[in-house]
Order: structure tokens, then sequence, then C-alpha cells
């Protein structure tokens, strides 16, 4: 594909699923391809330019265990000891898992903090080290290292712990050991920085009207910054920074970040001991098949890294659009198959339309600002999915009304994902898993997140 | 030094500062800066928006600044208009919508929350400011037990912090920051003498924090844009991105072609100062319409009652000792004008009102070599409509530049610039340089000595710059030396 190819291609998708503003960096034989594609804030109506700065959400815990990593390459941590050792005043609300979280556990989804995302602090007071103060109350989805759920508030400790052992902030971590060293001269990770540069926003679509409006808040609460709250690029500068991945830690620019041993040791599969798992993972990486990936969200944007190190071979798309994803679909897909004959993206399961017993499912499935409620609606198996945490112009507080469970096999179900309340496709997927002595399933999984049950109805129930 | 170096430095000893880096935040627009052209030059009708178009065009393309946002208001017309480009870097043109910096005219939002808390019956001030902050402390016991809520908002608290070096933002909040404030020494006792003091302004929003409960930064939000209508203002960076904005440029001596600044903001927790308000011309505008209404917006909703809108605008203070300017609350005071300039990095912004015939005039620049453009446009406007010529023309030397040195020989300071004054050969010999610098690596060497031409009245030319001595002692060596907005005490 030509750059001509590229951009009617990026334009035609954009188009096509009402984003505002695209940008995409493709990467393969050592080639780099770049395009941009409309604007970056529809009440600015500034053109997008491939220099323009749009978020990258939670890639951002890629480039944040890599920080770790330059720890573990220096020996100043060691991946298997215990959190404590380096922080000795880090508390979680469960003593004995504050005791036995390790770094590792950090940066693979395996601690089993349950505390997602925590309410805005504020500007005066959202500091990562205060957000770490915070994390005391936070209680256990499930025990460290004995399970995967995505977790944000581990990658958070990981970044301060980086920020205590190198005694300097996150954020000039951040510019001096990686955007500095790979020559990324259009990344910021400071919200005043960020303003230097033709800069995006994210964009939620009224599906109503049809029309985009402006994100109310550019970055989720501050504090968060090393799980991606903060963080914003062009898509050339993240591809700079996920080449240094593929060749072994050096980037294209000869300057080496990490080391080559500590490269494929974030590529390469990372625990639990034992336990479910909502999804594969190495260190910071996600892992399927033969790809690494990471996706990042944040405040109507969405977007997407992905990899394939055997062919050195990768694709970054950033969106400034919640329904950011069908682009980002639209770009990588025929990508990966066109050149590896590998579809990144797998179809979801097919309904089987099997008979199941409800009873295994039924309850009320919880996290800290998640629920999933599984009952019987009209005779069929139903799901309901809403946050309790409000976030500035999203998050749907009530009940949704149920939508039904089809039938997928293997305890997996199909579901209309405007249910869920992080659609990231229309259709979800949900699955249960870890059956009890009852067959009960002990955690509902949603794309990365396991949900523990939290309440059983007290008689049985058959459908 | 070449022409590039002088107009860098603008004439002004708040120059000093930005030739390192650090600058200051007020400039001596109003003072002592020679214009670049006379006085006389004719201008339009600027409530014309075409004419103010023209006109901002025009300065904005003679003196090379990226951008200009700017709104008039005189005999009950509004016109508004803009130029240029947000951005050296991104080329991103400015609209009527662009946000800018408006830098320290900040200061009179801020005095104006107090002025609101005060109308709630939740502040005095002339109460000690240790009454609603206990645990205030000021590295001098005596300024702490007696500072006052006003001499936080007419520069007479003393207090030496003009600004402090960047925490870094995680840990740059307001709260942290006055707790370092409260470590920096007084430059005069409160209300002995008048010099800028950015660090009175910042304990005075932390102040309505305290008494509120709510950030500073919610307070501006919540009891000054929306009552206002203020829709394209923001005091958050992280607001910022979402609006098509404007950052600071300074000119590059070698290529005189605009560079982008390397930061946007000076330290976020001086926020209440004036590091962080963005707003388009529009809305400053619509700010200095309720003032001059007494405290009415536009749009019919008080902000504030009459008296306090009025208090603001009255001399506030007895100052029994030297002062650098006369001052309302917040508003800076000349010739029946208020007003307030704002500075930043690579900014330059004036806000000028006249309430007794309403008039007003924004500019916003976003070039630190903008006050020549800022005085080419307003100095006309001001004069033709008001009768007023608030500008000095550059000062001359005496004839007789026989000058006993021996009253002003020493070494004077602030928290931030260091003076040093000595006798050779029979002149005066001037040398400044900063002495702390806001930023980690900035450069802190000195300015090349200048000799001191006597002017009159124990003032002096340092080349472009006006520097005065004042207050002497008993034996008639002045206390202070004094350079723009600044009182330097003598070491």
């Amino acid at each position: 594909m030509d750059a001509g190819e590229l951009q009617a291609a990026v334009d035609t998708a954009r188009t096509k699923h009402g984003v505002p503003g695209v940008s995409v960096a493709l990467y393969a034989d050592g080639v780099l391809d770049l395009a941009a594609s409309g604007i970056a804030n529809v009440t600015s109506g500034v053109a997008m330019t491939t220099d323009t700065l749009m978020h990258v959400g939670s890639i951002t815990k890629v480039m944040n265990c890599t920080l770790l990593m330059q720890l573990v390459d220096e020996g100043r941590v060691a991946l298997e000891r215990p959190v404590v050792e380096y922080l000795p005043g880090f508390r979680l609300g469960d003593a004995e898992a504050t005791r036995a979280i390790t770094i590792e556990m950090l940066v693979n989804h395996t601690s089993g903090i349950d505390g997602d995302l925590l309410p805005d602090d504020g500007h005066d007071g959202e500091t990562i080290a205060r957000t770490i103060e915070r994390f005391s109350d936070l209680t256990q989805i499930h025990a460290p290292g004995r399970g995967r759920s995505y977790c944000n508030p581990a990658t958070v400790v990981a970044g301060y712990l980086c920020q205590r052992i190198f005694d300097r902030s996150w954020y000039d971590l951040m510019k001096e050991r990686l955007f500095g060293p790979l020559g990324m001269e259009h990344a910021a990770v400071l919200p005043e920085d960020a303003l230097l540069f033709r800069a995006s926003v994210g964009h939620f679509l009224n599906k109503a009207t049809g029309k985009l409006k402006r994100t109310s808040h550019a970055f989720l609460p501050l504090g968060y910054a090393p799980a991606g709250s903060t963080a914003m690029m062009s898509a050339a500068d993240l591809m700079s920074f996920a080449r240094s991945h593929l060749a072994d830690g050096v980037g294209q620019n000869g300057v080496r970040i990490i080391s080559a041993e500590s490269a494929a040791r974030m590529q390469r599969r990372s625990g639990p001991a034992s336990g479910p798992e909502a999804f594969e993972c190495g260190l910071g990486w996600r892992l399927a098949g033969e790809f690494v990936s990471h996706g990042g969200g944040g405040p109507g944007i969405v977007s997407f890294l992905i990899a394939h190190p055997r062919s050195r071979t990768a694709a970054a798309v950033l969106t400034n659009a919640e329904h950011g994803f069908a682009v980002i679909a639209d770009v990588i897909r025929p990508f990966f198959v066109a050149r590896l004959q590998l579809d990144p993206f797998p179809p979801l399961p097919a309904a089987t339309n099997e008979v199941v017993d409800a009873a295994r499912y039924v309850g009320r499935y919880e996290t800290i600002n998640t629920v999933h409620e599984v009952e019987v609606h009209d005779g069929r198996l139903s799901w309901a999915s809403y946050s309790t945490q409000k976030y500035y112009d999203s998050s749907p507080m009530q009940k949704p009304a149920p939508t039904p469970l089809i039938a997928a096999g293997n305890d997996r179900f199909l579901a209309d994902s405007r249910a869920s309340t992080m659609p990231a496709t229309d259709t979800a997927l949900i699955g249960f898993v870890e059956p009890d002595e009852y067959g009960r399933m002990q955690y509902l999984v949603e794309n990365l997140w396991l949900f523990p049950r939290r309440s059983t109805p007290e008689r049985g129930i058959s459908t | 030094m070449n022409a590039t170096r002088r107009k860098f430095l603008a004439g002004t000893i708040a120059g000093i500062s930005s030739a390192s880096g650090t600058s200051l935040w007020p400039r001596a627009t109003f003072a002592a800066e020679p214009p670049s052209q006379p006085a006389s030059t004719a201008i339009g009708d600027l409530t014309d928006a075409s004419v103010l178009k023209d006109a901002i065009d025009a300065a904005r393309a003679k003196y090379n600044v990226p951008g200009v946002s700017a709104a008039v208001y005189a005999g009950g017309r509004l016109a508004m208009a803009t130029s240029g480009i947000t951005n050296v870097a991104t080329g991103v043109e400015v609209t009527p919508d662009t946000i800018m910096h408006i830098g320290s005219i900040t200061k009179t939002f801020t005095a104006t929350l107090v002025m609101q808390l005060v109308d709630e019956g939740k502040l005095a001030l002339e109460r000690p400011v240790i009454e609603y902050i206990p645990d205030f402390h000021d590295a001098d016991p005596a300024a702490t037990r007696i500072i006052t809520v006003g001499e936080l908002l007419n520069h007479t608290s003393g207090i030496d912090a003009n600004l402090l070096p960047d925490a870094g933002h995680d840990k740059e909040t307001i709260e942290n920051t006055v707790v370092r404030i409260g470590q920096a020494p007084q430059l005069h006792a409160p209300e002995r003498a008048r010099s800028y003091c950015n660090a009175g302004m910042v304990v005075a929003g932390y102040l309505c924090q305290r008494v509120t409960g709510k950030s500073w930064y919610d307070l501006m939000k919540e009891r000054i844009f929306q009552p206002l209508g203020l829709e394209h203002s923001v005091v958050l960076p992280e607001d910022a991105v979402l609006y098509r904005l404007s950052v600071g440029h300074y000119l590059n001596p070698t290529t005189k072609a605009p560079i982008r600044t390397p930061r946007a903001y000076l330290p976020l927790s001086y926020a209440p100062a004036g590091s962080t308000a963005m707003m388009n011309a529009s809305d400053l505008m619509t700010w200095a319409r309720a003032h001059m209404a007494g405290g009415v917006g536009p749009n019919g909703k008080r902000i504030l009652t009459e008296a306090s809108a009025t208090r603001m605008r009255r001399r506030f203070g007895n100052v029994d000792g030297p002062e650098a300017f006369d001052c309302g609350i917040a508003w800076l005071r000349v010739n029946g004008l208020l007003h307030h300039e704002g500075g930043g990095p690579g900014i330059v912004s004036l806000l000028v009102t006249h309430p007794e015939s309403q008039t007003a005039i924004v500019i916003l620049t976003n070039a630190d070599y903008g006050a020549t453009l800022l005085r080419d446009l307003v100095r006309p406007f001001v004069k033709a409509r008001l009768g007023i010529d608030t500008f000095q023309d550059p000062p001359k030397p005496l004839a007789d530049a026989t000058v006993n040195p021996a009253p002003y020989v020493g070494i004077y300071q602030n928290s931030s610039v260091v003076h040093e004054v000595e006798a050779k050969d029979g002149k005066l010999m001037w040398t400044a340089y900063a002495r702390a610098s806001y930023d980690r690596g900035l450069r802190t060497e000195r300015l090349p000595t200048k000799t001191l031409l006597p002017i009159g009245n124990n003032k002096f030319l340092g080349d472009t710059s006006v520097v005065g001595f004042v207050d002497p002692d008993a034996s008639g060596q002045t206390r202070y030396l004094q350079g723009d907005f600044w009182l330097y005490r003598r070491k």
C-alpha cells in the first residue's frame, strides 16, 4: 500500500464510522507509512496532521513497564520481590495482599487490586503520590497471583515505584528515559506540555442525533498518569516506541532503552500461578497469538498499538472518538491479513443455542465501579451492567434494561453491548469462570476484566 | 548592546528576568517603556471591528508577533478582532474563540473571589490572615501575626516570594506552595511599602479555598466564569487542551524569528496570581464590563456587590513608606484608569478600563516582546478617547550628569533579582542578575553592567531601563531600589 492508498483507506474508514480524527502509523519491511485524517477537535475545527498529539491512553502502560524494566536492568528492583520491600509505606485495604504483591504482579495484571479508577481528586489534589495513599482502602478482586484482571491501580503503583527509586517524577522519567532517548519530539505526558502542540481531544457520539460532542474533560484523573490518563503523542512517535520493542530494546536511532533480555521478557507470558484469567499478558504487553498489543481509552478516545515481533511488523492507530475502535479494526485488520495472513481481531464465537443451566450464572458480580447483574428476565437468561462511579460525560448510573445472553459455548455468551459500561464492539462476549462446589460461577469475565460474584439469589432458578 | 537585545529587555527591569527566562508578570507598559512611535500617531475608531482588525494586523506584522486577540468597548459599542497564529510550531490560526494567556490579569479575578467572600461576611479585609488560616506561617513571626487579608490584595504584605522554583507537576499544588511561601522572608514589614507581590495573591487564592472548602480552580469556574457566561475561559491546563489555544513565543535573537516557548505556563501553583488562566479577548472584556458596571455582567448576573466593586477601584491601604505604584484591590491605578498587565512564558497581555466613561480595551498577545505592540495600540486609543496619556516618552538624562553616588551605592535585592550599584570613575554603575529562576537549570547570568544617567528625583536611566532609589535613611542612603513595579531592599 502506498502513501496515497493508506490515506484514502484511513479517510474512508474515518468517514464511514463518523470519527472526527485519526492518526495512523504502519511499519512493515523496514518501511514506515503515516496518515492523518479529519479534525483534532470539533469545536475548534483544527485539522489533524501527522504531528498532532493524540491520546494513547493505556498504551502508556507499556511505556511505564519499560521504565520499570530499566530499573530491573540496573539491578535496582527484582520482579519477584514484594512491592513493600521497596515501598515500605505502601498499603492496601487487605494487609495480606499488601505483603504478597510482587513487582511483577503490578505489570502483568495479577495483583488483584480492585481499584479500576478512583474519582478525580481535582487538579490541585490529584498527584500520583496522593493517589497511592488513597489506595489504602482498596480491596481485592482475587488474591495476588491467583487470577488476571486488568488492573489500573497496580500500574500506578509501578509508576510511583519508578518515581521513588529514580527519585524523579514519573513525568520527568517518561521524558528523560523514553521520549528523549528515542527522539520522540511529538509526545507529552503533562497536560501543560500538550498545549505546546497541535493536540486532539476526545469526542462522544450522540446516538440519537448522530452529532459529535467534544468531551468535557480532556483527561482521566491525572493521578492515574502512569496507567495512561495523560500521555499524548503522534502515531509516528508511538511507532518509534514500538519499534524499539521490536528491535530488542534499541530505538530506530540506535539508542538502547532496555536490555534485549528485558524486551524479550516483556513479550513472554507472565503469571498468574493459578486462577481465572480474563486475558493473556506478558509484562505491560497484552499477548494474543503471535501478537503483542495494547489498547487505550480515555474520555472520548480509543487507541491501539499492535505488533507482530517475529516479522517486525506493527500498527498504531489513534482516534479521537469513543466509537473509534471500528476505524482501528478497519485499518489494522487488512494490514495484517495482507501481510501475514493473520487476523489480529478474531471473530466472536458463534451462537450455539444450547440449553444452559441459568442457576450457574445468575447473580450479582461486582468490582469497585461496575456491577453486572445476571438474572432470568422474561424467561431468558439476561444481563445488565452499570457503573457505580460517575465519570465525566459518560458512564450510565442507572441499571439498563437487561439484554438476553445468547449461549456461545464453554460458559460464554453473546450480548448486545449497549448493556455494557465499556462497549468495545457492537456485541459483547460475556464469560463465566471458576465454578464453586455447587457449579455456580465465581467470576464474570467481560473484555479484560474479572468481576467477582458478590451475591447469589436465595432460591434456585431454573429455566 | 545590539538592538535585538534591547528590544528583548524591553526597557524594563522586569526584562532582566525575561533575559534569563523568568519573565515576571506585569510589564511596565505604563511606566517607563520608550514608545516606538510618537504618541500623536493617528489611529482610527477602534470600536469599528474592521478598523481594529486593520490596526492589530499592522501592529502584529510590524513587531513580528505571531498572534493577537483584541476587544474594545467604548460608547456602548463592542468590537473584537484577531490576527495571526496561535503557535509557530503548528501554524493554527487565532480565531475569536481562541483562548490566550491573560497572566496576572488573573489577580483581578482572585481579588474578586475574595470580595465575594467579604460580601458574604465570610472574610474581612482588615482581619489577619492567620485568623482564617490558623496554620498560616511566615518566616517572620511578627509578619505572620499581622498580615491582613487586604494586604494580600494590594501588594503591601511584604512577603518576598515573587516566584518560587517549579516544584514539578506532581507536587505543584496551591496548598503546598503556601507552605513554601511561608518560609520566605519579608521584603518589608506589612504596610510599610508597596512592591508587586505574587505570593500575596497566591495566599489570597488559598484563603478562598480554605474558607469555602473548594479548590480555587472550581471557585473560578463556579463563581465567575459560569455566572458571567464566560465560555472560553479556563484555569486548568487540562481544560485548555479542549480549546483552540495559543502559547507564548520569544524572539530568536539571531534569526529574528519567533520561537515557541518550551513551557506553556509559569509554575502551576501560582495559579491564583496568574500562571494558568487563559481566555479569549471577548470573555476578558465581559469581565471588564462587569467590573465597570459595579459588579453586574452584561448578562445581568451580579457577581459582586456594587460597594465591593467600587472599593476595589479606590486606592486601598495606608502605606507609610515607598510605593512602586498605586493600587486599589488588585486593580492597578493610574490617571483614573484601572488596569492590569499579564505576563508569562512568552506572552504579554493588557486590560485597561476607564469606568467613569465605560471604556475598556483588551489586548492579548502570544509574544514576550509584545509590550510595544500593546502600547502602540492602547496609547493612541486612550489618548484620543479619554484625553489621558499615561505612557511616558523616554526619559532624557539631565544635561548636568554629575552624580553623588554615596546615597545609592550598594546591593539591593528581592527573592528574584539582585542589583549591584557601584561608583566607578565618578559614574554610577548598575549590574543586575536573576538570583533565582522558576525553572530548574535556567541561566542566571549577570546582565551587562550599565551606566546610570540621572534623570532627576533620584531616578536614573540605565540603557532603556528606569532605576529609582527611594526611602533614604538618616544618613541619606536609600533603603530601596525601585525598578518597574518592584522594590528591592538594600542588603
